[in-house]
């Protein structure tokens, strides 16, 4: 064996990798070799240095919980298409106040198997696919038809944890009629979670019930593409569990925006349309009856026991168009991320935009980066909305941007950027800044070597776990 | 242990619905997994965090796992790229003001470990040498630091791991091999002696199964 070839083997030998022949080569080479010597006992040193890190580290008892469970769920899910246990789950993001919510997932599901980014893992993970999209659907519809009650009493802590109880259908044929009566007499509870995607794209308003199945072809991937509310399984992309968590409830047009929700009427969990005041949405309601599918939304409309108010015209839901309203940077930035967008309307809202501010920042500071750059967009809309010529909003979006890289949601972060310079072209400092974030993703100078087979890329799209 | 189920039947037993099966499977890589991604970040929640995830992730690609590539390599390249995004995104935290110049992504210097309280004197057993050690670990480049803790704890030969991180096997050693003189260097610095670490080092030993 030659020096080099020795060399070369040094450390194979010490990992035990070297085939019993050629360890023996290599031992005869190193008892004439100096040099082979000492490089060998440096290793050998090294790793007797570093022996206790070796030492394995148990994690946490709660650990296997929730993974177990999810690889239940999916199993089931997988092999007889339904779900049939209660899976609660629990969480800690600050719900800025939506109260503990309720999740009836009704319909079967089968989940489609697509390209997933990050959602909420737990929900998601449990659920599949299409139900977890009716899922969040359902906290969208529950929570709003919560907040029409509660509009007046005071948001509860910012921090408390809620929960979500997801059972299965109490009518496995949960159709358009079954559904609707079931509700009827349930009166607040969530309405028909599944059978809202479809509204998205029906602007027909045929009269297609709105049944689990359907709900289940709606959840093809365009639709879930689509504006809205399902945006927001497509909209995570950052890494742990909690930026999912929180990207998932924004991604729902009326979830979240208790924060941006000027106070009356009941939010209504108009799946596409982010836009008028959720809260005003009881209002809307049926003026997306009207647009969409007529079963479910009738259903809803009985839920929240609303009369028909304005038809909301330029809601996306009534067009099926992605949510490219205009002035309304929050919303260009992605459908896949949609949020309610803060109407013009909302000046007349409590939450000015500097509290917005307040709030997003202490959301940053805490780490809620998606939820931060959620309000900075929000109140960067308020802002414009108040004073279409100031540029106050120019660092709000900066600020987002901000936000969405450190969630990891790098290209929502760049169409935001890019928003930010269409809409505020006089103000190049906010830009520049955020500009300087993405600045490193940008470069290609990254430490990504991608395994040939696997594991394109270590942007949570494509981890291969998705494959 | 030959007659344990290897990872890839206990896989594929769970894609037939045999959730017991992922049970075992999750009992098998729990530690090592949660160690890795402890050595790689440092930080014991987020470790957990991410090792949930990776298990997660597992969950969610197993019906469509095709055993092109063992379940052991699977894990860890999914649990390094969640690594990967984790500290990419750090960066951006650690700038947590717009107006900061940028980033700064350099590991901290391997100096700083010098500084810390260690007993030269002896009795200095693992436990209270880990966080040392775990300094100087973290100070080591991204790059190193997994192919170091890939092979060195959670034991995947050479090969497994220029798959898991995308780059040949050359690479790999000679990542392994700087890493090594990188934490040797530190360690004496900051006083470590070998003889309270180790008596032996082991050889890297293959988890789970035979």
């Amino acid at each position: 064996m030659t020096h080099p070839e020795s060399q070369d083997l040094l450390l194979d030998l010490a990992y035990g990798e070297l085939p019993a022949p050629r360890a023996a080569e290599l031992a005869a080479h190193l008892a004439g070799c100096a040099e082979c010597q000492r490089e060998k006992a440096a290793l050998d040193e090294a790793r007797r240095l570093a022996a206790p890190l070796r030492e394995m580290e148990e994690p946490s008892p709660g650990f296997d919980e929730p993974i177990l469970a999810a690889a239940r769920a999916q199993a089931q899910l997988e092999h007889e298409g339904n779900i049939g246990q209660v899976i609660e789950v629990q969480g800690s993001v600050k719900p800025l106040g939506i109260e503990p919510a309720q999740v009836d997932a009704h319909a079967k599901v089968a989940a489609p198997r697509r390209e997933q980014r990050r959602p909420r893992w737990m929900v998601r993970v449990a659920l599949g696919g299409s139900v977890a999209a009716a899922a969040a659907l359902a906290l969208v519809v529950s929570t709003s038809l919560q907040q029409k009650h509660e509009v007046e009493s005071p948001r509860p802590a910012k921090d408390q944890a809620y929960e979500i109880r997801i059972q299965p259908a109490p009518l496995p044929q949960a159709a358009g009629e079954g559904v609707r009566e079931a509700r009827k007499e349930e009166a607040a509870p969530a309405p028909v979670a599944a059978a809202k995607p479809q509204e998205t794209r029906q602007p027909e308003p045929s009269r297609r019930a709105p049944d689990a199945r359907m709900a289940r072809k709606a959840a093809a991937p365009e639709d879930l593409a689509g504006p809205g509310a399902l945006g927001g399984l497509k909209g995570g992309s950052g890494g742990d569990a909690l930026d999912s968590m929180v990207v998932r409830e924004p991604g729902s047009p009326a979830a979240h925006p208790a924060a941006a929700a000027p106070p009356p009427p009941a939010a209504a969990p108009t799946t596409a349309a982010p836009t008028t005041a959720a809260p005003a949405t009881a209002a809307r309601l049926p003026a997306v009856a009207s647009a969409a599918p007529p079963a479910a939304a009738a259903a809803e409309k009985k839920a929240a026991g609303e009369d028909a108010p304005p038809p909301v015209a330029q809601s996306p839901a009534a067009t099926g168009a992605p949510a490219m309203v205009q002035n309304r940077p929050q919303q260009v930035a992605s459908a896949g991320s949609s949020q309610p967008a803060a109407p013009p309307a909302a000046k007349a809202s409590p939450r000015g935009a500097a509290e917005l501010e307040q709030q997003a920042q202490e959301a940053r500071h805490g780490g809620s980066y998606p939820l931060a750059a959620i309000l900075y967009r929000e109140a960067a809309g308020l802002r414009r909305a108040e004073t279409p010529q100031g540029n106050e909003g120019a660092w709000d979006l900066a600020h987002a941007v901000e936000c969405l890289a450190a969630a990891g949601r790098f290209d929502e972060a760049r169409d935001l950027r890019d928003e930010l310079a269409r809409l505020y072209p006089g103000e190049p400092g906010a830009f520049a800044a955020a500009g300087r974030v993405l600045r490193e993703v940008d470069s290609p100078a990254q430490l990504k070597s991608r395994p040939p087979a696997k594991a394109k890329s270590d942007s949570s799209s494509s981890v291969p776990g998705d494959f | 242990m030959t007659e344990e189920p290897t990872d890839e039947e206990l896989l594929a037993a769970y894609q037939q619905g045999d959730t017991g099966a992922f049970e075992l499977l999750l009992r098998r890589h729990r530690a090592p997994l949660f160690s890795f991604l402890l050595r790689m970040l440092g930080d014991r929640t987020r470790a957990e965090d991410l090792a949930q995830e990776t298990f997660l992730r597992i969950v969610k690609g197993a019906a469509a796992w095709e055993q092109r590539a063992r379940f052991q390599t699977w894990l860890y390249t999914i649990a390094r790229n969640l690594c990967v995004d984790a500290s990419r995104r750090d960066r951006f935290r650690r700038a947590d003001s717009l107006d900061q110049t940028g980033p700064d992504d350099e590991p901290p210097l391997v100096d700083s470990v010098a500084g810390s309280e260690i007993d030269p004197a002896r009795g200095a057993e693992s436990v209270r040498l880990r966080p040392v050690l775990q300094k100087a670990l973290l100070a080591l480049p991204v790059e190193q630091r997994e192919v170091f803790i890939l092979r060195e704890q959670a034991g995947l030969p050479f090969k497994e791991i220029a798959e898991t991180v995308g780059v040949n096997e050359n690479t790999v050693k000679s990542r392994m091999r700087y890493a090594l003189e990188g934490l040797r260097k530190a360690l004496l610095a900051a006083g470590v002696d070998a003889d309270t670490s180790a008596d032996e080092p082991a050889p890297g030993v293959r988890l789970g199964r035979a």
